[in-house]
């Protein structure tokens, strides 16, 4: 969390800081190990344990007995039970982000600038098992080196581009302005953002398009539009060599996501037809050329489109990419999901499958990863 | 739940076997579920422009 501003610091209670920071960390994972926490927060082990010793004693978090590391316990939403203001964009936007969740499997957040960062105030990760993050609430993500960051910066006026570099203008690490400027004019270009390579996700494989505010307009609309799919709805979103090379990008055969419903036994060629479309969705606030960079006004927000982290998943594989079987089962006849799961597991081993998560319960790999299933 | 392959092709060939084909109707009948095949990159770097 936010380490810098050192001249501030001496106004703050050291520990309740510290409290604070365990919470957040603690929010990102269903279980947590001493390790995780102490990795995620940069806290000393035995300042950590202290801190959970206190939260337990509020009923805030508890010791998993079963896997020796930590969780919340319900009582925490009492510390955000009085917070009622949700931005109007928030409340507009979650509904068909969540449809889209549902029917494509694809993870989707939306953020909103704040000081220096865009926040995230909404996410689907909980509608799909294709993300291994845990949750995105409130990450704050960077300006310059995240897609949701950038889409922002790129479309904003150009006025407001230089307001905004010179707040994140952090003069202790080198900017290289002629880099910033290239990665705006290609966002634009482009008509969406991407990750800086380098910078570690936090949301996994993201790519940042733009909301617009439009003062004639109450509040913003969303439209989504899905490649692949002949309804018109949104077409317009993006110029249509923006769509093309989104569309391009999402489907390149290495990023290739493969999606059905359960009981579509269609042939593999429909598989994956369906596939590539299914990542790219574009929210505008206008339903006409939104992303068209002349007509942009002030801008409310990002939306980005999480992949499940392929890259997090191969990291640590060979150059040959693997794939990976990813699958949400919500178990309707247990004795008969038993037989399933009796007659399958053979046939996965045959073809060498592995586990990587089975059911509820995370498992760890060789590098220490968690992953959730 | 996520189960790893050591490709794309490995992956396909697990799904559409017989041997699998055979089950899968006892999965359909025991569970709402939905399956994804997702490739890994090979070259995470390489792959953002």
């Amino acid at each position: 969390m936010a380490h810098e501003a050192g001249n501030e610091k001496t106004e703050c209670i050291r520990s309740v800081e510290r409290a604070i920071d365990l919470l957040q960390a603690l929010n990102r994972r269903p279980l947590s190990t001493l390790h995780d926490l102490h990795r995620d927060t940069g806290l000393p082990k035995p300042s950590i344990l202290r801190i959970l010793r206190t939260l337990e004693a509020k009923g805030l978090a508890a010791q998993s007995a079963s896997y020796g590391s930590y969780q919340l316990l319900g009582r925490v939403k009492s510390l955000a039970s009085g917070f009622h203001h949700e931005p109007r964009v928030v409340e507009t936007a979650e509904g068909p982000m969540i449809d889209f969740t549902r029917r494509e499997g694809w993870p989707l957040s939306l953020a909103l600038f704040d000081r220096d960062a865009m926040v995230v105030r909404a996410c689907t990760i909980r509608f799909t098992a294709l993300s291994l993050e845990h949750a995105a609430l409130d990450r704050r993500l960077s300006l310059l080196s995240h897609a949701m960051g950038r889409a922002y910066l790129a479309f904003s006026a150009r006025h407001e581009q230089a307001i905004l570099l010179s707040i994140v203008n952090d003069p202790s690490r080198e900017h290289d302005d002629a880099a910033v400027a290239a990665m705006i004019a290609s966002t634009r270009e482009r008509g969406y953002a991407l990750r800086d390579p380098l910078s570690q996700s936090a949301l996994g494989d993201d790519r940042g398009a733009c909301l617009r505010k439009r003062p004639r307009r109450r509040h913003a609309r969303l439209h989504l539009d899905r490649r692949g799919d002949d309804r018109t709805a949104g077409r317009d979103a993006l110029p249509a060599r923006s769509q093309g090379a989104l569309a391009e990008h999402l489907g390149r055969p290495r990023r290739r996501a493969a999606g059905r419903a359960g009981r579509d036994h269609a042939g593999p060629g429909t598989r994956l037809r369906r596939g590539r479309g299914a990542g790219v969705v574009i929210a505008s606030s206008t339903g006409s050329a939104a992303m068209n960079a002349r007509k942009l006004g002030s801008l409310i927000g990002a939306i980005a489109l999480g992949a499940c982290a392929a890259g997090a998943l191969s990291a640590d594989g060979p150059a040959m990419p693997k794939a990976y079987v990813v699958a949400e089962i919500d178990v309707k006849d247990r004795e008969a999901y038993r037989d399933y799961v009796a007659a399958a597991f053979p046939v996965i081993q045959k073809y060498g499958g592995r586990f990587l998560t089975r059911g509820a319960r995370p498992l760890r790999s060789k590098d220490g990863h968690r992953r959730n299933g | 739940m996520i189960i790893e392959f050591a490709s794309l092709e490995q992956a396909k060939a697990f799904e559409y076997s017989k041997d699998y084909t055979d089950i899968a109707p006892l999965r359909q009948r025991s569970a709402d579920s939905r399956l994804f095949i997702v490739e890994g990159a090979a070259d995470v770097a390489a792959s953002r422009p």
